[in-house]
């Protein structure tokens, strides 16, 4: 009994390729992890752009004319629908660190776009910058 | 004695062959279970984070329509928990769901936070984590009523 035991404290046969193994077992699964993570905290930071910007471009889509709406007319104000939709965005994009890039006005559409980047917690991919667009028009509930 | 079983029986006495893969196998196995296990945590938690995220986005969209405190909470906890339901993420002890708004009247601005405690994997003694996200909407200036 004492002899197997001896015998195998001195048997390294093996140990340089298990130690060897795991080591590079342990990296490539941190690697794996890292990248899960990191791309699972971009596709989050895109819907959160993406959701930023609808709500921006909507709240731009409210700001409707006043006179226009009276003769039964639904229609943004530009300069008002580009205003708020601006304000709206930057109130929203300094809640959730992203940044304003661009609101449009064309008649009753607003888009806008806002970015935001994401630094990765691993070092394996890149910062990223997502970007995200979205458009909203006024329009009668129903009619176009 | 020439039967096969046997010579293999006596081969085998004293013959440490393979037993550094025996070895092997014994760290190998369980550290590739592991390894799966925390790719399905990591898993788990981004899609838990990024459907928070959506949830906390449609709670506040539903929150806009109401007019009130009351109604609105009402509505956001609703849509977030239905939400969270459809795309299949478990909170612990349900969603948890903060509305506040800077006035209940057209123009003003509702936030909605939403709270997940998600699941953790009880094999790797990985806890639950809370992720949380908050998204904010206007609320709409013109509301047809009727049609």
């Amino acid at each position: 009994m004492g002899g197997a035991l001896q015998r195998l404290r001195e048997d390294d046969r093996g140990a340089g390729y298990l130690a060897a193994f795991i080591v590079l077992f342990s990296v490539l699964l941190l690697a794996g992890v890292g990248i899960l993570v990191d791309s699972a905290r971009i596709l989050a930071a895109d819907r959160e752009c993406s959701s930023i910007a609808m709500e921006a471009a909507r709240a731009g889509a409210n700001a409707l004319d006043g006179d226009l709406l009276r003769d039964g007319t639904v229609s943004a104000n530009p300069a008002q629908a580009h205003a708020t939709a601006a304000a709206a965005a930057g109130a929203f994009v300094s809640h959730a660190g992203g940044s304003l890039q661009l609101v449009t006005v064309s008649g009753s559409q607003v888009t806008v776009v806002v970015t935001a980047s994401v630094n990765p917690w691993f070092p394996l991919m890149g910062g990223r910058t997502v970007s995200k667009s979205a458009t909203a028009t006024a329009e009668r509930d129903g009619a176009s | 004695m020439t039967c096969p079983p046997c010579r293999l029986g006596r081969r085998r006495r004293g013959d440490r062959r393979g037993s550094a893969d025996v070895a092997a196998l014994v760290v190998i196995v369980p550290l590739a279970f592991g390894a799966v296990l925390l790719f399905f945590y990591a898993g788990r938690q981004g899609t838990a984070r990024e459907e928070v995220t959506h949830a906390a986005a449609v709670a506040a969209r539903a929150a806009s329509m109401e007019r009130d405190a009351g109604s609105a909470h009402a509505a956001a906890a609703s849509a977030a928990s239905r939400t969270l339901t459809g795309s299949g993420t478990a909170c612990a002890g349900g969603p948890g769901v903060v509305v506040s708004a800077t006035e209940w009247a057209a123009g003003g601005v509702v936030t909605v936070s939403v709270t997940c405690r998600a699941e953790g994997v009880a094999e790797l003694g990985a806890p639950s984590r809370s992720l949380s996200a908050s998204a904010r909407a206007t609320i709409d200036q013109f509301v047809l009523y009727g049609g």
